[in-house]
């Protein structure tokens, strides 16, 4: 049952005053409402707390202030804009209410109930993996620690990959105890062991958030955890299988908790998709090593350069460019057929930067991102030249690009419009150069 | 693998168990005890589907209810899933057969353990309301079912409406039932004796008990879930005039 009803009035402790228009949702912190703020009749989202632990614990509603006065890192996150005076014993936040078309991490673990919920493609999960790793290597920058990732804090767009951090009330100094542990089953062990959360618990939890994106299923599920009991899981079962003991389903050293068919179908169909230097991350981030020596957790940063190497080498099959888009991860020389449909993959060519930037694979149907950029400028198409399909790039940035042709000559890419690919050819693109190599 | 493979499956999800024993004996009819019953459950069923959605990355809710009265009669043979699950009205006539329900309970059980593999499933709960001092024969049965693993394991709560101190036979079957066994804590007995309140009680013991327990691990990885319940209700009910927590005998026969 909702505490707040429709029309009540709660203050703002910047003066404003908030108007609760409806009930949106609850968690285990509190309840979520759309209200309007006035002045300026504004629609946001108002985080209201009626979990007793938070209500008594005067650090957090602190803390929380305190992070109110701070700018965001990222526009990632929901950052909380004002805190409300107390009503009735309880407080809350305001914050921008989530666009459309966004869902819950949570919801893509369950698309029995939640249909829509999945990536169309490899290039959004890559979209959504390199968002949050840029979102919290700059929190973890700029000094703060998130102190409870889990899968409740994201929320997704499943066609393009864009992603909202949400529950930013935990934000603190990195080291600052708010009393927030976290959420069972991401939750760092020594936290769990009743130690302040940190960056150093942060890269725990974000390690399986990752898993979690391309997988599905959660990594430290398997045959131990299946059946770790003749009777049912217990908490304390729970506390030790998913914290101190937890063992990496792809673990190469302990092979115990592999995972079981039947009960963990997408750990088994879809960790052969990943290419070996994926794989070789988890393998580090939740490794024995790592799960119990923070020392050993990949950061943030580290996490994004890897997601970047991804992108830049994800092939676009072919076959199909409709809804899932038809893309899968792959490193080195391009396979002669798609392993998702079989089809025979066509022509395939890398832009060569200038600057060290890793180079980028184009095959047709995929979009070109320079940088960091979550923003396409162009996307490799194939044209016909003397009876045979070339590669060719179109333009799709509003900037005039220059191709410089292997003798030299120069001639302008206006936007909207392609010109065919030819190895040696140099193409500049705003600061970037970069060679095409066949 | 063709294209439509790209969809994940869902990830495996472990399920909480919530069985119901409630008393539908001829005596429920004073006060309209039966019709609080009948206005609550499908209220419950709507909070605990909440609760399930809320928290369905890891588990899902089931339920089962059993009524007893001159026999045993269950809703479904087996806990659904609380998206799909009904309720249908019941009426208050005949004995308090016990013996019946939780025989029943030991059957439904069994089949659970049976058809789900242990780790998959979280600790269940039991409730069991009831009114009036139980037939011949729950021990025996009340013995059975305590041999059963998962019963040991699970959260029991015990609901006593208009309990007299003459009710002897039922203060020591809701105290034997109610009894942790391998769970650990103290057994949780809620006496109602303003019986308009157990509308308010069932619900409120409902939501309690499968928040905590379809989650299976305390606020801040604290693992002490049967305390945390306890807890929750015996500060629930404090406000409530008419409810309370009775305190268990040290030989733990019966409640004063």
């Amino acid at each position: 049952m909702p505490t707040l009803s429709p029309g009540t009035v709660i203050r703002v402790s910047d003066g404003s005053s908030l108007t609760v228009v409806a009930y949106i949702a609850s968690g285990g912190q509190g309840e979520v409402y759309r209200v309007r703020r006035q002045p300026g009749n504004i629609d946001m989202a108002l985080k209201w707390y009626t979990n007793e632990d938070i209500l008594g614990n005067r650090g957090f509603r602190q803390a929380l202030a305190d992070n109110c006065r701070h700018q965001s890192p990222s526009d990632t996150f929901l950052w909380p804009q004002a805190v409300t005076e107390h009503y009735n014993g309880s407080y809350g936040y305001i914050m921008k209410l989530r666009p459309e078309g966004y869902i819950d991490l949570g919801k893509f673990f369950c698309i029995d109930e939640n249909p829509q919920a999945y990536f169309r493609s490899n290039m959004a999960k890559l979209t959504a993996a390199i968002q949050i790793c840029d979102a919290f290597s700059k929190l973890h920058r700029s000094g703060f620690s998130y102190q409870d990732i889990n899968d409740g804090s994201f929320l997704i767009d499943p066609r393009k990959g864009y992603v909202l951090i949400c529950d930013n009330d935990n934000i603190v100094v990195d080291g600052h105890n708010t009393g927030i542990a976290g959420k069972p089953h991401y939750m760092a062990p020594e936290v769990a062991d009743g130690n302040t959360p940190n960056t150093a618990s942060d890269r725990f939890s974000l390690a399986i958030i990752l898993y979690r994106l391309f997988m599905v299923d959660h990594p430290f599920e398997g045959r131990r955890t299946s059946t770790c009991t003749n009777t049912c899981l217990t908490p304390a079962h729970e506390l030790r299988l998913f914290g101190r003991d937890a063992i990496f389903c792809h673990d190469t050293n302990d092979r115990s908790n592999s995972p079981v068919e039947g009960l963990h179908d997408n750990s088994i169909r879809y960790w052969p998709l990943l290419t070996p230097t994926l794989q070789r991350a988890f393998r580090v981030a939740l490794s024995r090593q790592a799960i119990c020596d923070p020392i050993y957790r990949i950061r943030a940063s580290s996490w994004k350069d890897i997601m970047l190497a991804e992108r830049a080498g994800l092939v676009t099959c072919q076959a199909d460019p409709g809804d899932p888009v038809h893309d899968f991860l792959c490193e080195g020389s391009l396979p002669p057929r798609c392993p998702l449909c079989n089809e025979r993959l066509g022509p395939s060519a890398w832009l060569v930067f200038e600057n060290g930037q890793r180079p980028y694979r184009l095959t047709e149907h995929k979009p070109l991102f320079l940088g960091d950029s979550f923003t396409a400028v162009g996307v490799c198409r194939t044209m016909p030249s003397h009876g045979i399909a070339t590669l060719a790039l179109e333009n799709t940035s509003d900037r005039q690009w220059l191709l410089v042709t292997p003798r030299g000559k120069m001639m302008p890419v206006a936007p909207a419009t392609r010109c065919q690919l030819v190895d040696g050819m140099t193409l500049l693109m705003g600061s970037y150069k970069a060679r095409i190599k066949f | 693998m063709a294209i439509s493979d790209l969809r994940p499956r869902p990830s495996s999800r472990r399920r909480m168990n919530m069985f119901y024993l409630l008393d539908t004996s001829g005596s429920m009819r004073y006060k309209d005890c039966i019709g609080s019953v009948n206005r609550a459950m499908p209220e419950i069923v709507d909070i605990l589907r909440e609760i399930s959605e809320s928290n369905n990355d890891q588990s899902d809710i089931y339920m089962s209810c059993i009524t007893f009265d001159n026999d045993a009669r269950q809703l479904y043979d087996m806990p659904v899933n609380v998206k799909d699950f009904r309720w249908a009205n019941v009426r208050a006539e005949g004995l308090t057969n016990l013996k019946s329900a939780l025989t029943m309970l030991e059957r439904q059980m069994v089949n659970e353990q049976a058809a789900i593999a242990p780790g998959m499933q979280l600790r269940p709960a039991v409730l069991l309301l009831s009114d009036g001092d139980p037939d011949d024969g729950w021990e025996e049965a009340l013995d059975r079912l305590q041999g059963n693993r998962l019963f040991r394991e699970a959260y029991k709560i015990a609901i006593a409406i208009g309990c007299k101190p003459a009710n002897h036979e039922m203060r020591r079957a809701l105290t034997r039932f109610a009894q942790p066994l391998d769970a650990g804590g103290e057994p949780i007995i809620i006496s109602i004796d303003q019986l308009d309140k157990l509308y308010q009680v069932i619900k409120l013991v409902s939501s309690t008990v499968s928040r905590i327990g379809s989650r299976n691990t305390g606020a801040n990885g604290g693992g002490d879930t049967s305390r945390q319940i306890l807890n929750v209700i015996r500060n629930e009910t404090g406000e409530i005039v008419g409810v309370n927590i009775p305190s268990i005998a040290k030989d733990g026969k019966g409640w004063y």
